[in-house]
């Protein structure tokens, strides 16, 4: 008997603890298909998956569905559909509130802002990492939370100017990769960090980087930067810079959006075929040569200026059941299965500079020949030059008509309004204010956290 | 004269104890002995047959028929149960009790409770006859799920629901491993046989659950299935025919009414001639339709249930075997739930003292689905699907403009979908007793279900010139667990006994997944793969799932005298849910049981009653539903398109080794009696849950780059009072009359939730918010004040109280909870002669139902149908009325322009109701109709759910939606889209046994 208890409590002590001597190799289960964040950046090519992913992520936001907000808060697009729940239809009734508001815009701004700071953090984990590469990367990395935060103050504040001193709330900024919760910087403060962001990218990134980012799209982009914000000076600097550099060509054809690389084109959203699409947003809500009722369609405000014979951009646009109350316009600028999206180009720069040089009083015939390559490329044979004995608040005229023409439907005319607006001049958009707060989109529920400011709502109708 | 021979033996309990201070005596009375300390004892007897009556304190009096031989000592030992006033036996974890030697607060249910009712799952029919036990039945669909919760709600984002365990192994339980596809969660209990359970106990309090340690914080319910017992060979037939129809027809309204009120809102809103109508459908077309879509989705459904269990005890032999088919069709017309199901439980001992058991069961489900709630069928018939749309077109097609929800009796007809769940439970069980203290078990269970959902859409739903798509969903889950167990009785003596069992257990569950589409297909895969020449097949595999727990207990019961009952428990588990930082967790819990009735001051009172007093203190736990909660992930490479041509990876989710268990302190007090020789015994008992470090799923701000996070968070409060009692009320040989009653108040509070606010956690697409100092499942909405008489447009009132036309987001306020202040039940049972009476009341007290969906049905004029209740609604001037004005548009109500934010109280309602939830008319048929063929038979009408009595006006107030995610089913139960109502079902039972 004696015996009989030693074997059964020796087998049951050695029974329990063989439990506890594998507990921990047992409990230690990890996730199949994913890997794990300590092991994910080991390489070199891990960071510049890393990178890519924000890119990637980028044209997502870029392709179309950033460019829709601002054209439905503006005035060149009609009033979606009055479907239930439409996001699109809020936005353009200037009606976003918590429970509706581009949630996914914003959220995906800043999770490449996140991407790009766990390269900033853990850059140096690698050992295989070049100088040369971490100065590029990183650099790259400069230039798109720059562009990402820029991206989300225009959305979510009031434009730079509005306030003398710019304190008005902007957005969160975010430099870490990590939990802890930032409150509204002051739109001042987050202008500040993008250009403080786009001179590290400018002082280093390379002269060509196949189709990433380069010296030339920092440069552009903080020429556009500086332009929002009525520093023409520093715009028409930048601005003269690119165009006088000659790598970019102006083209004879104002078809940006194509599958190729345009010589104007200094920075683009790469799509590589149907299923890698990066004008998505643009194609499925404007195209109207497979789709009679797009979501999206030009305002007939837009049309009477769009629409007027000899300009061959106006080739893009379609009147449907003319003459009746049912009269609608379609857009066809869009109408491809994919195109690379052209986000900094010479068009944009040379009315830029002729802009920025009425501005500042500059020489005259330098910014009628600018918008003049626009108008010659548009009219065509019909082209008539501008006279140079114009004045200079016609030709401030002529130019921003061009660049609403130019640029329709990329996502520009409504910050133009915006800039302008902040300026001093007296702007209306679509019949409300420049500044009324519906003209902000609002921020999601989500970031309602002790000492959050909330923008105001409506007030544009 | 001869001396008598002598009849020795040793009378035990169920438990293989000894009973000291039995009586062992004649049937005549003349001879009586009692038993010793070791329970033996020795009675001289003439030759002859006796009947023998053993009785014992504690004890149900037993009989016996004995021989006795001349010139010879017989040996007989006896077995005796304990009896109801404390001695019967209740099943905790890991082992056994009596009643009487409890100290935990345990519910005890037997099969037959279970069985009463014809529900398609065993946890429909335990709603009313367990206090504090909330069983909400989730709807009519034939399959649909039932929330439980057992005292309140601890958890908000980690599962609200109870561990289920059966025969011993903890049994996988997703609600969501079909997501809320088609508007409907999946229902794991649903193939577990009602007709196999021999008893269930509900494990309520810390020094019943924390044996099960971190999953012990929302209750454990143990289910034990049946094994074979005294007796030869018998057979028990069960067979049922049934009826399923819905308790509330939705009043919608027909093509007239609605084109009166949309061109109402049309000249509302400054409209001239006639309103524009949805989908491009013309008023002469509209005016010549009238489709009542309800009467298309909703009918009556046929129910069916055959059972055969089979049980054969000898020797050291015991089977059972069950065999069992359920057809269940729902009211929904196409929902049905068909089931067959067996089961063989074998004990035997092969050498004395080794107990062998096995339990096997394998289940098929097999659910005819059909769309629901916001994703068409019945719920298009509330809403999308409107009275002047026709079924078919005037070539005889379906009518199918665009979007296939508008009709959903070509969706129903032409969609081929199922699910089928093939289930198999088993477990295998040696133990071995080394000598009268010490025993030793040795226990491994597997539980693995393949699950597959199959759709199949022809060419006519999706539009194409290709024959159809065939898609199919598959998805395992492998779950095992093993233990070892040693109990030893330390001290056991006259006065007091010391027992201590130690044990260790391991348990995994495994999960794979993939989706399979073929394209060009004739047929769903379940008939076959084979498609058509230009078939093409695209399978994904999904990352592979898997939690593990490795854990020790103990559990350490001291009795004194008998009366005074003292236990301590722990448990420390390992979860794979954690970081090295917090993998384990401790869950220790003390206890006490006082009978106070056995104490010298109570002798004249314990004659005939019985009280005793318990209390108990202790921690369980929960994990995040999450497997990975706590591991910071990127994509791998394969995984990601990446950009330009080239690879990329990125963040998924960002670590958090800090995350750890969610902890609840549980403190429980019972007083348990009995009056009159127990014809009435009542139980009253006092718990106070406070749960820390709750794990919220946060909606943290998305500046951070992410959208959610799992983090311990805040604390809730669960407090409240239990009470039943069972009365006797006539106990004649011809006449009997039992009454049962159970009320539960459970009071909820979120103590803190750190420093988020109340939308931090939401209930899916509900309106239901965290809000400190309120319950889980507030309903948080804008006050809808009137209807201006003048205007006809919506007042609302703002944080402040004051009036205005303006809804805003910013208004909302707490106005109520969903959770109930109290449920229970009422049950009465007649018997007189062979017939017999049982009918069960349940009922809600408070509890809010928010009407989501009725924002759209009774709210700003869209493309939804509308009910009959928005006749009252707004006109002329001076009107008072319950409803605006109609209009098209926002503005005039004062919304966003989007008129699914119209979440007001308008639409919250009391959801109190009193339910006549069965009733059932039984005749025990004469035996001698049959012969001796038959030993016992019976007929059974039941009905269920056959009157209610609400003042909800929204159909039935018995909600459980489907639901999102597990912080959505414990937030948001009581809040109805497009719901489909409960079922009322009429049956006749035959019982047959022989």
């Amino acid at each position: 008997m004696k015996n009989t208890f030693k074997t059964y409590a020796i087998a049951a002590a050695i029974g329990i603890s063989a439990i506890g001597v594998s507990c921990k190799k047992m409990l230690d289960l990890k996730p199949e298909n994913l890997t794990l964040a300590a092991d994910a950046l080991k390489t070199t090519a891990d960071v510049q998956a890393l990178l890519n992913s924000c890119y990637d992520e980028f044209a997502n936001l870029m392709n179309g569905s950033v460019q829709n907000i601002h054209e439905l808060l503006g005035e060149n697009v009609a009033q979606p559909q009055n479907s239930a729940g439409s996001l699109y239809y809020t936005i353009w009734n200037r009606g976003t509130f918590s429970f509706r508001t581009a949630d996914r815009e914003y959220l995906d701004f800043y999770n490449c802002i996140l991407r790009i700071n766990t390269i900033f953090e853990r850059i140096d984990e690698v050992s295989d990492m070049t100088p040369e590469n971490k100065k590029r990367i990183l650099a790259e990395g400069h230039f798109l939370r720059a562009w990402c935060q820029w991206e989300l103050v225009k959305l979510w504040a009031q434009p730079y100017g509005y306030t003398a001193d710019n304190s008005h709330p902007g957005v969160p900024i975010r430099l870490k990769a990590d939990k802890t919760i930032e409150l509204r910087a002051s739109v001042g403060a987050v202008y500040n960090q993008v250009l403080a962001d786009l001179d590290a990218a400018i002082a280093d990134l390379p002269v060509n980087n196949n189709n990433y980012a380069n010296i030339a799209s920092g440069k552009a982009l903080k020429a556009k930067v500086l332009f929002l914000m009525n520093d023409f000076t520093g715009a028409q600097t930048l601005a003269d810079e690119i165009i006088n550099s000659g790598t970019y060509t102006f083209s004879d054809t104002f078809s940006r959006f194509v599958k190729g690389a345009p010589e104007e084109v200094i920075f683009q959203l790469i799509s590589t075929g149907n299923s890698d699409n990066r004008g998505g947003s643009f194609i499925n809500n404007y195209r109207a040569d497979n789709n009679p009722n797009p979501v999206l369609k030009p305002s007939a405000s837009f049309a009477a200026v769009a629409m007027q014979g000899h300009d061959l951009r106006s080739k893009f646009y379609e009147v449907k059941n003319k003459g009746k109350a049912n009269e609608f316009y379609l857009c066809h600028k869009f109408d491809k299965d994919f195109f690379n999206v052209p986000l900094l180009h010479l068009s944009d720069f040379l009315l830029m500079r002729a802009e920025c040089i009425v501005e500042n009083g500059g020489d005259k015939t330098k910014a009628i020949a600018d918008v003049d390559k626009i108008r010659k490329r548009a009219y065509d044979t019909n082209w008539v030059a501008i006279d140079p004995l114009i004045s200079l608040s016609a030709l401030k005229d002529s130019i921003r008509h061009q660049r609403r023409l130019e640029l329709a439907f990329e996502g520009d005319w409504t910050l133009q309004l915006r800039r302008r607006g902040a300026k001093g001049e007296n702007i209306k958009i679509r019949n409300s204010d420049w500044n009324c707060p519906g003209m902000l989109l609002q921020f999601s529920q989500s970031e309602n956290t002790a000492g959050f400011i909330f923008n105001p709502e409506g007030g544009c109708n | 004269m001869a001396q008598n021979p002598t009849l020795t033996g040793k009378v035990k309990n169920q438990n293989g104890k000894a009973v000291e201070g039995a009586v062992v005596k004649t049937a005549t009375g003349e001879t009586t002995t009692t038993t010793d300390v070791n329970g033996n004892f020795s009675i001289s007897l003439a030759v002859g047959n006796y009947k023998l009556i053993i009785n014992a304190k504690d004890y149900q009096e037993a009989t016996e028929v004995v021989s006795v031989t001349a010139g010879q000592t017989s040996l007989r030992d006896f077995t005796i149960n304990t009896s109801s006033e404390g001695g019967e036996v209740v099943v905790i974890g890991y082992g056994t009790t009596t009643k009487r030697d409890l100290t935990g607060s345990v519910t005890s249910l037997k099969g037959a409770d279970v069985q009463d009712m014809p529900t398609s799952s065993f946890e429909a029919a335990i709603q009313g006859k367990a206090p504090g036990v909330q069983i909400t039945t989730g709807s009519g669909v034939a399959g649909s799920g039932t929330l439980v919760r057992i005292r309140g709600v601890a958890s908000i984002s980690a599962a609200g629901d109870p561990l289920y365990i059966v025969d011993g192994i903890p049994i996988s339980q997703n609600y969501f491993v079909n997501g809320n596809n088609g508007g409907f969660n999946n229902n794991p209990l649903a193939t577990l046989n009602p007709e196999d359970i021999e008893s269930i106990e509900i494990l309520k309090d810390a020094a019943a659950t924390s044996i099960y340690g971190s999953r012990g914080s929302n209750g454990v319910i143990l289910i034990s299935t049946k094994r074979a017992k005294k007796g030869g060979l018998k057979f028990d037939f069960t067979s049922r025919l049934g009826t399923s129809q819905p308790t509330f027809r939705p009043e919608m309204l027909n093509s007239k009414q609605l084109l009166q009120m949309y061109q109402e809102a049309w000249e509302n809103d400054g409209g001239t001639g006639r309103a524009p109508l949805p989908n491009n459908i013309s008023w002469e077309e509209a005016e010549k339709t009238n489709t009542n879509w309800v009467d298309e989705t909703m009918g009556m459904g046929i129910k069916q249930m055959y059972s055969l269990g089979t049980t054969y005890r000898k020797n050291k032999l015991g089977v059972y075997m069950g065999l069992t088919h359920d057809n269940n069709g729902s009211f929904v017309i196409g929902s049905r739930y068909k089931r067959n199901s067996a089961r063989l439980n074998l004990d035997y001992e092969p050498i004395k003292n080794l107990t062998l058991s096995l339990s096997s069961s394998y289940t098929q489900g097999v659910n005819n689905r059909v769309d629901g709630a916001w994703s068409g069928g019945f719920g298009a018939a509330m809403s999308t699907a409107l009275p002047f749309y026709p079924i078919r077109d005037t070539s005889g097609n379906y009518w199918r403009p665009g979007a296939g929800s508008l009709n959903p009796v070509a969706i129903r007809n032409l969609k081929d979908w199922r699910t089928t769940e093939n289930r198999t439970i088993n477990n295998f069980r040696a133990s071995y007793k080394i000598s009268d203290k010490w025993s030793v078990s040795a226990f491994g269970a597997i539980d693995n279900m393949d699950f597959f959902e199959d759709i199949y859409e022809p060419k006519a739903m999706i539009n194409t010139n290709h024959a159809g798509i065939a898609k199919r969903s598959p998805r395992s889950n492998f779950n095992y667990n093993y233990n070892l167990i040693t109990n030893y009785n330390i001290i056991n003596s006259e006065k007091q006994s010391l027992d201590a069992m130690v044990g260790t257990e391991f348990q995994k569950s495994v999960v794979r997944s993939s989706y399979i589409e073929v394209s060009d297909m004739h047929h769903a895969l379940y008939k076959g793969e084979q498609g058509d020449s230009a078939s093409t097949r695209f399978e994904r595999k999904n990352a592979t799932e898997a939690f593990a727990f490795a854990s020790y207990f103990l559990r350490m019961n001291y009795k004194l005298k008998n009366k005074y009952i003292l236990q301590f428990t722990m448990r420390t588990d390992g979860s794979s849910r954690f970081g090295p930082n917090n993998a384990y967790g401790f869950f220790p819990a003390v206890s006490g049981a006082w009978v106070v009735s056995d104490e010298n001051f109570m002798r004249n009172f314990r004659r005939n009653n019985f009280l005793k007093v318990k209390a108990g203190f202790g921690r369980t736990g929960n994990t995040p539903n999450e497997n990975y909660a706590w591991r910071g992930t990127f994509t791998p490479p394969q995984n990601s398109f990446g950009y330009n041509g080239n690879p990329s990876i990125f963040p998924t989710r960002l670590q958090n080794p800090d995350l750890k268990w969610e902890n609840s302190d549980v403190l429980d007090v019972t007083v348990e009696g009995g009056l009159m020789k127990n014809r009435i015994t009542w139980e009253l008992s006092y718990y106070n849950k406070t749960t820390n470090g709750v794990i919220l799923d946060l909606a943290v701000p998305r500046s951070l780059g992410f959208s959610s996070y799992y983090d311990n968070v805040g604390a809730v409060r669960n407090a409240g009072l239990e009470f039943s009692f069972t009365s006797r009320n006539i106990v004649k040989k011809l006449f009997t009359w039992t009454t049962q009653f159970n009320i539960a108040r459970n009071y909820n509070e979120i103590l803190n939730i750190g420093v988020y606010t109340q939308d931090a956690v939401s209930g899916g697409t509900n309106d239901t918010r965290v809000v400190v100092g309120q319950p889980i499942g507030t309903n948080y909405l804008v006050r809808f004040s009137h209807v201006d008489p003048a205007t006809g447009r919506p007042v609302y009132l703002d944080r402040d109280g004051k009036e205005t036309f303006t809804w805003t987001n910013n208004n909302r306020v707490a106005v109520g909870s969903v959770l109930p202040k109290a449920v229970g039940g009422l049950t009465n049972n007649v018997t007189w002669k062979n017939w017999n009476l049982s009918c069960l009341f349940v009922y809600k007290i408070g509890g809010n139902i928010y009407n989501s969906s009725g924002k759209r049905q009774n709210g700003v004029v869209t493309d939804w149908n509308m009910t009959t209740d928005y006749f009252d609604h707004w006109r002329q001037p001076g009107d008072v009325a319950k409803y605006p004005k109609l209009s098209m548009q926002t503005d005039q109500y004062g919304l966003p322009p989007d008129p699914y934010q119209y979440n007001t109280t308008l639409f919250l309602e009391d959801g109190s109701y009193l339910r006549l939830r069965n009733l059932s008319i039984g005749y025990r048929i004469p035996a001698k109709w049959f012969g001796k063929s038959i030993q016992s038979s019976r007929i059974t009408f039941t009905g269920t759910n056959l009157l209610t009595f609400t003042k909800y006006t929204g159909g039935d107030p018995e909600i459980a939606r489907d639901f999102e995610n597990p912080a959505d089913r414990n937030m948001s139960s009581n809040i109805t889209y497009l719901t489909a109502p409960q079922e009322k079902s009429y049956n006749l039972t035959l019982n047959l046994t022989f």
